[in-house]
């Protein structure tokens, strides 16, 4: 303690760099005058050892685990807020103001990194920026090429995960919006099977129909936050003031529609009047 | 990005100082990222990024107007080389076979760290629990690196003498001891007491 006058001006120096050396946050030439003054100096020793010790127990009393009540809280309001999006969108979707196209992919983005987290949240930290990027090259893929997968996956259908139409609901979690069963029974349509389809980081609910002998139809259903339904293949039409998308791809009819949120996309071997009649009554409340 | 819930989730506690606060300020910092997570840039620090919408969460919403930056980064802030507690004190705080706090001091960090004024707690405990960079924890505050180091570095002051003040209060060293040698008195008090007054 003798030594402690003598050093006062050089510990008054460092002692502004003890933060920053303890934080790792000085550079190599610091470093090295800092540590040679603590060996000179035990005050200044100590108090490097006492930052040190205080910062290590800071971080052992506040590291906590989420309650998983909270989570199970967190992860509705994170459902919550993917609805609350898919309504915005929806009104805007008929109206004069459509949504900067921009900003709606934005949404998607958003959207579908979210879909994808949920399902992958027990992966390592690592992935999460790889998500990221997925999604944003998921989002620009667009609407075209559900289309295009749809149509694939009507022309070459995959085996059903169920044939039981009340088991619909436990996709939901997994395509991200409440998947029901269409009201065709009236139109007497036999509903087949239904699979989840994966494509890249989205998933949607495919169903499988037959009607009128051996008519198939294929219907998708989708988050239409995941993917822009910005129609450049279809025409656009204004069905009992709701708009639906209709056209032909690979000689099959394709009609889209949107309704509460929820994305309805179908195929079928009609003509596009027909295809479009029957996606708004998919899309029925 | 729930794979840093619990990373949220302790940090959100230290800076609400209540668990309900903390929940809330956790759902709304995790609304926010899924709102702005085009902003994120793809191979960037993702808890970094959350952490930095959590901080500014936390200073508009809950500590709105109420931040003591004027005062605290002001002239009459205190200088840089003062307010430390002596060695012989913090010698006596520490277990020598450990090479911990002593428990009834470790008791006592968390009580200590809530008492400190929020931008300080805020900067401590995104260096000290998450090991955010100065860059990273500047982004986050909204405040230049500089501020950062002061917060940090008086912050630390503070909470030494706080954890020197119960250490007497619970006898583990002795007050006239304490007293003596190089340490100036807590400023703690002293820093209210100028807040108090500059803020009316």
């Amino acid at each position: 303690m003798k030594g402690l006058k003598v050093m006062t001006d050089e510990c008054a120096h460092f002692s502004a760099q003890i933060s920053s050396y303890i934080d790792g946050e000085l550079d190599p030439d610091h470093i090295v005058d800092i540590e040679g003054h603590a060996l000179r100096c035990s005050t200044c020793a100590e108090r490097i050892q006492f930052l040190q010790t205080m910062r290590a127990s800071i971080k052992r009393s506040s590291n906590k685990r989420v309650p998983e009540a909270f989570r199970a809280r967190l992860e509705a309001a994170m459902v919550a807020e993917k609805t609350r999006v898919a309504e915005a969108d929806r009104e805007s979707f008929g109206g004069t103001k459509l949504v900067s196209w921009k900003y709606a992919a934005a949404l998607a983005a958003a959207a579908t990194v979210v879909l994808s987290v949920a399902a992958t949240k027990n992966r390592e930290d690592a992935s999460a920026s790889g998500t990221a990027k997925a999604a944003m090259v998921d989002a620009s893929m667009g609407f075209d090429s559900l289309l295009d997968e749809l149509v694939a996956l009507h022309a070459n259908p995959l085996p059903p995960e169920t044939t039981n139409p009340e088991e619909l609901t436990r996709f939901d979690p997994l395509v991200g919006v409440p998947v029901r069963r269409p009201a065709f029974q009236p139109l007497g349509a036999n509903f087949n099977g239904a699979r989840v389809h994966a494509m890249r980081e989205r998933r949607a609910a495919l169903l499988h129909y037959t009607m009128e002998g051996n008519h198939r139809m294929t219907v998708y259903v989708f988050d239409p936050r995941a993917v822009v339904m910005q129609a450049t293949r279809l025409q656009t039409r204004v069905i009992r003031e709701r708009p639906v998308y209709v056209g032909k791809l690979r000689g099959y009819s394709v009609a889209a529609a949107e309704k509460g949120g929820v994305g309805y996309a179908l195929a079928t071997d009609f003509d596009d009047d027909r295809s479009a009649q029957l996606v708004l009554t998919a899309a029925q409340p | 990005m729930l794979g840093h819930l619990d990373t949220l989730y302790s940090v959100s506690c230290r800076m609400t100082r209540s668990t309900t606060e903390a929940e809330d300020l956790v759902q709304d910092t995790i609304v926010k990222a899924m709102r702005a997570k085009d902003q994120f840039e793809p191979g960037s620090n993702l808890k970094a990024w959350l952490l930095r919408i959590m901080t500014n969460t936390f200073i508009n919403r809950y500590r709105r107007g109420g931040l003591e930056r004027d005062l605290i980064d002001g002239p009459d802030a205190d200088s840089l080389t003062e307010g430390w507690v002596g060695a012989t004190t913090l010698r006596g705080m520490r277990d020598p076979e450990s090479a911990a706090l002593a428990p009834l001091v470790e008791a006592e960090v968390s009580r200590a760290l809530d008492e400190l004024p929020s931008e300080f707690r805020i900067a401590v405990v995104l260096s000290d629990i998450e090991e955010l960079s100065y860059k990273e924890i500047a982004d986050a505050m909204g405040c230049p690196i500089g501020t950062v180091m002061s917060r940090l570095h008086r912050g630390r002051k503070m909470l030494q003498s706080k954890l020197r003040d119960h250490a007497i209060a619970i006898g583990i060293i002795n007050e006239s001891s304490a007293k003596k040698g190089d340490e100036s008195p807590t400023d703690l008090d002293a820093y209210r007491k100028r807040r108090r007054s500059a803020g009316q």
